[in-house]
């Protein structure tokens, strides 16, 4: 973590970690539902970057005569009401819905470390104060909530929250909303190691807390961190979807997976039921490879377990 | 005595419940009067309206005053039981819930009834058979279900047994299994939305029934995924006690061991958990009534969201607040009444 490390904890941590992420490696390529996961997510990354080099549509531009074609050589995804390539879109749409999720993700885990690890750290006053917080956004009903916040975001007129439809508006809420878990995790993982030798020790030669919270306790609770932000990507990707699936989300014409299967609602009762099914299917694809992702880090990166 | 127990039991926990219900109100109230338009927009656009005018009619409904102050205000009328009025339909907010409310609890429930019916079984036999290709198979569309967003799964549904499928009794040619995907004048195999025909006030317990299908079906995946995998961890935790190889070492037979000795104490916790996450259904139901016209209070939601009605968001969330503290207080009852291992203290 600290790029000024003691010449005592390099010494350690350096051939070991070789070896250690080797291990980490190997145990969850032996996951092989995960593995796939990671192949399926890497391709829709690809996808997504790539799009603008590979693809030989425009995102946004209207074609008339090819209106709601159905898949087909040209169209392998079929076209929407204004003639504009799927496939296309959905890449495009997938650099939305995947950024979304990374970066609510972040503040999302960045809150809930910073309050898990005061909470546990400290405990007493500051501890309870900051875990009836998390009790009361817990119980705070979710979706409802996102959406009151989102009507509110759209009405705010600061540029970083309203540029390409709102999806800086969109990442905040979401991130505010998501923090709970992350940080009861981390404030229980605290309570357990702040009474270990290690830390004793860090605190008698003088080192002040807020580097013992930083450099020393969290590194420790990296692993179930990770465990849990990998599938909270997953989660806020669903909740951004879903709140631009009723409308309230990103708003067109940048497109997200979430607004294309919104658009598509009156076509599909047509029998267009390829303007549902693709962007659906990517969401499918994105979390359930996560979901397994996350589960073979689980196994991977579970130190107690031995190969 | 047990009774009075339980009582006051109820009545600390109702009262733990309150100052929850406060902060929530105010905070919910607070992003509300933060936003800009609000209840004004309406006249802002109205070019009869002078500037003037409009800060009169401001004064008048209390709408300079500081936040607090109209948050008091307001708190002291829904004590009192008065709501406020829709902005959109002008009906009193407590009359346009209650006449959403029994829709969304008859679409809750039942989702939860079939939720229950999927997991608990599949669950338990998932773990008695572990590593079977039934468990591997089970475990597989568990994973699945938790990763299908719903409003799409909501959406295929509709596809498939609304706009594909028709139902089989041709009214020219009669009964054939082919009328399913061919058919000239055959009606769909599932309504695609409502709670009953088009145009029909009293429909028949048949005609509700199929108007709940595909809707419950839809708000059933939301748990169904989660539950059975919880289940089979449960499941997987009890057979390993030491219980249950005492039940089995004096002789019983698997059948009774699993049945009387095991299921009845991996049910307990699984069922809880079910009850207690009960009011998540919320969520899905505002999907789930929005994709099939269900006139619940989710709907109601997206239809005041969408026509920006904050006294209809405010009550609908406040009420939404209420059931999730009355679910965990009933979760929390049921839980320690059938497990004597708990007390309350």
């Amino acid at each position: 973590m600290t790029t000024t490390a003691s010449p005592i904890e390099l010494s350690n941590s350096m051939p070991s970690e070789r070896t250690m992420r080797s291990m980490i490696w190997r145990r969850f390529r032996r996951h092989r539902m995960a593995v796939v996961g990671a192949i399926v997510l890497g391709a829709l990354i690809f996808g997504a970057v790539s799009v603008s080099w590979i693809s030989p549509y425009d995102p946004e531009k209207s074609s008339m005569r090819e209106r709601r074609q159905p898949p087909s050589l040209e169209h392998p995804m079929g076209t929407d009401t204004l003639g504009r390539d799927m496939l296309t879109r959905l890449m495009y749409g997938g650099r939305i819905s995947l950024s979304v999720g990374l970066l609510a993700t972040v503040i999302g885990v960045t809150i809930g470390i910073l309050v898990g690890s005061f909470s546990g750290y400290y405990g007493g006053t500051t501890d309870n104060l900051l875990m009836r917080t998390t009790d009361l956004f817990i119980s705070l009903p979710r979706i409802f909530m996102l959406i009151i916040m989102a009507l509110l975001m759209r009405s705010i007129e600061i540029p970083l929250l309203q540029a390409y439809g709102g999806v800086g508006g969109i990442v905040l809420i979401l991130g505010i909303l998501s923090w709970t878990g992350v940080a009861r995790l981390v404030r229980g993982q605290f309570l357990g190691l702040k009474e270990k030798e290690f830390v004793e020790a860090a605190r008698s030669i003088g080192i002040r807390s807020p580097r013992i919270v930083f450099g020393h306790i969290l590194p420790n609770t990296a692993t179930p961190i990770i465990v849990a932000a990998t599938l909270l990507v997953a989660a806020s990707i669903i909740s951004e979807s879903g709140l631009s699936f009723l409308g309230f989300g990103v708003q067109p014409p940048t497109p997200t997976w979430g607004n294309m299967l919104n658009a598509a609602q009156d076509e599909m009762r047509k029998g267009n039921w390829w303007m549902a099914f693709f962007p659906g299917l990517m969401i499918f694809l994105t979390v359930i490879s996560i979901n397994y992702i996350g589960d073979g880090l689980r196994d991977a990166l579970d130190p107690h377990k031995v190969d | 005595m047990w009774r009075r127990i339980i009582t006051a039991y109820i009545i600390r926990r109702l009262l733990q419940a309150i100052p929850l219900l406060i902060v929530i109100s105010m905070i919910v109230f607070g992003l509300i009067s933060l936003a800009p338009g609000g209840p004004m927009s309406a006249f802002e656009e109205n070019p009869n309206l002078t500037a003037e005018d409009i800060a009169r009619l401001e004064e008048q409904l209390g709408l300079n005053e500081p936040v607090y102050k109209r948050y008091l205000k307001w708190a002291g009328h829904i004590v009192q039981g008065d709501w406020g009025y829709s902005n959109a339909t002008r009906r009193p907010v407590l009359t346009e819930i209650g006449d959403r409310l029994p829709n969304t609890l008859q679409l809750m429930i039942t989702a939860f009834i079939v939720t229950l019916l999927i997991a608990i079984p599949i669950g338990i036999l998932s773990a008695i058979k572990q590593y079977s290709l039934f468990d591997h198979v089970a475990t597989f569309f568990a994973f699945m279900g938790q990763a299908i967003p719903v409003f799409w799964f909501g959406l295929i549904l509709i596809i498939v047994f609304n706009v594909w499928l028709n139902n089989p009794v041709s009214p020219s040619q009669g009964f054939s299994l082919s009328h399913l995907w061919a058919c000239g004048d055959c009606k769909p195999l599932m309504p695609g939305g409502g709670m009953a025909p088009y145009g029909v006030d009293n429909p028949t317990l048949a005609q509700r029934i199929q108007h709940m299908i595909l809707p419950v079906t839809m708000l059933a995946l939301y748990g169904a995924g989660t539950y059975t995998r919880y289940m089979r961890g449960q499941m997987l935790e009890v057979i390993h006690l030491d219980y249950i190889r005492t039940a089995r070492a004096k002789g019983l037979s698997e059948r009774r061991v699993i049945v009387r000795h095991a299921i009845k104490n991996a049910i307990t916790p699984v069922i809880t958990i079910m009850a207690l996450e009960l009011p998540l259904l919320f969520g899905g139901a505002l999907f789930t009534e929005t994709i099939f016209s269900w006139p619940g209070m989710g709907r109601l939601f997206y239809r005041s969201a969408q026509r920006v009605d904050y006294p209809l968001l405010m009550g609908i969330v406040m009420i939404n607040a209420m059931l999730i503290i009355l679910f965990n207080l009933i979760a929390d009852i049921t839980y320690a009444f059938l497990d004597p291992r708990v007390t309350y203290d």
